[in-house]
């Protein structure tokens, strides 16, 4: 089959190829730091698989919902937004694929339960990285132009599933790490206290100058505390138990040591929230 | 209503000529492999699981300037994947140790062990523990 027949419709396949380009681009500048963090390589194997179904599962209706506001194309509406979103796992499970066997991370050796545990847990990053690429990597031209801006329009709900999305994009980069366990085994409950503090008041002065709080809220910082700081620091906590749930962090923990590691996770969760206007 | 049918069939035909080839070809791939990948992550995931089961088997043996090194190979029968794992090797007197950071279930994990070049006799190589990862 020729280029252009790959293409398809003339001008638009061309638009398309571009925008697929682009989000190739994206899923490396998002995974890259995971791809070579190598308790991502042991996870792909160590995992427990119902967990690790869990994650791709929820991850789903999570990349259905970016494409929504988002996407790495122009178009819009159910159908499309169903197509990019199986597009982007596509471009996620290449993209981990081939560099996990540049690194000689995946081997002729690998089995292929192994294989698809380490390819499928980097691939949904990966899918995230593509569907925020036209935000991050447009220049501005080509097919884009026409429909940007549907974040700006994203109602309160909209608003707070964003949040979600920049509080799983950090929390995913060091909720692998063993370093997380560490600061929580090593912080004392005043220290918890205060990284909760310092959280809240990170995410509440990034809430403000990304511009999440609407321009009615901006004169009332009580207000805008209520609607989205809390919320978006409630999510943030809820995302990073998950993340941890997912890989295994809170087993044989109990309860206090839980909420400490948590704790810890949600401060750069909830950076990733209120920072979510900036990446989407 | 003759005369509707084929407007709306027409309109409709429009709308999927529109959308490019390549966007069906890569929506329909990454369907695929997504379900592929989650077929075979559940397939493992509804097999019993089976507790780690580690051997070892020596590859080949060679001589450097300062030692003599055998290098292994150490598989896992088991669906469990072992960390931490520590091989002790003993040559004569000489005794020599190495630890692997996983051996993946149903995988194995290349190692070497150096013994001094003086070591003499058969090799006798043993498991002496892991961790679950």
């Amino acid at each position: 089959m020729t280029a252009p027949a790959l293409a398809g419709t003339g001008a638009r396949g061309w638009a398309y190829a571009r925008d697929l380009g682009r989000a190739f681009g994206g899923a490396l500048l998002f995974i890259l730091p995971l791809l070579m963090t190598m308790e991502m390589w042991a996870f792909g194997f160590a995992m427990d698989r119902a967990r690790l179904l869990v994650f791709i599962a929820a991850a789903l209706p999570l990349l259905y919902g970016l494409c929504y506001y988002a996407g790495f194309t122009a178009r819009r509406g159910l159908v499309n937004d169903l197509l990019d979103t199986a597009a982007a796992l596509f471009v996620g499970f290449v993209t981990a694929a081939a560099l996990l066997a540049l690194f000689g991370v995946l081997t002729l050796q690998t089995t292929a339960a192994d294989a698809a545990g380490q390819i499928a847990i980097q691939a949904v990053p990966g899918a995230i990285g593509a569907l925020l690429a036209r935000r991050q990597l447009s220049g501005g031209g080509g097919s884009d132009a026409a429909s940007d801006g549907d974040e700006e329009d994203a109602s309160y709900l909209g608003e707070l599933f964003l949040m979600a999305v920049g509080a799983l994009f950090l929390a995913l980069n060091l909720a692998p790490t063993e370093e997380m366990i560490l600061i929580g085994y090593k912080a004392t409950p005043w220290h918890a206290l205060t990284i909760l503090v310092a959280s809240l008041a990170l995410l509440h002065v990034v809430v403000f100058t990304a511009g999440f709080a609407g321009q009615e809220d901006q004169d009332r910082p009580v207000t805008a505390f209520f609607h989205f700081t809390l919320p978006g620091y409630a999510i943030a906590l809820g995302i990073s138990v998950f993340v941890l749930w997912a890989f295994g962090r809170t087993d044989g923990e109990d309860i206090p040591g839980i909420v400490n590691t948590t704790v810890v996770l949600a401060l750069p969760a909830s950076i990733g929230a209120a920072a979510a206007r900036l990446l989407v | 209503m003759a005369a509707a049918k084929p407007r709306r069939a027409a309109g409709r035909r429009k709308t999927v000529a529109a959308r490019p080839v390549l966007q069906w070809m890569t929506a329909g791939l990454g369907l695929v492999i997504t379900l592929a990948a989650g077929a075979v992550i559940l397939g493992e995931a509804l097999q019993p699981s089976r507790p780690v089961a580690l051997s070892i088997c020596v590859k080949g043996e060679r001589l450097t300037q300062t030692s003599r090194v055998l290098d292994i190979v150490v598989t896992n029968e088991g669906s469990e994947t072992a960390a931490a794992v520590d091989i002790a090797g003993k040559v004569g007197d000489a005794t020599a140790s190495v630890t692997l950071d996983y051996v993946p279930g149903d995988g194995e994990a290349d190692a070497s062990l150096a013994f001094p070049v003086t070591a003499a006799g058969p090799p006798v190589l043993s498991v002496s523990g892991w961790s679950a990862p």
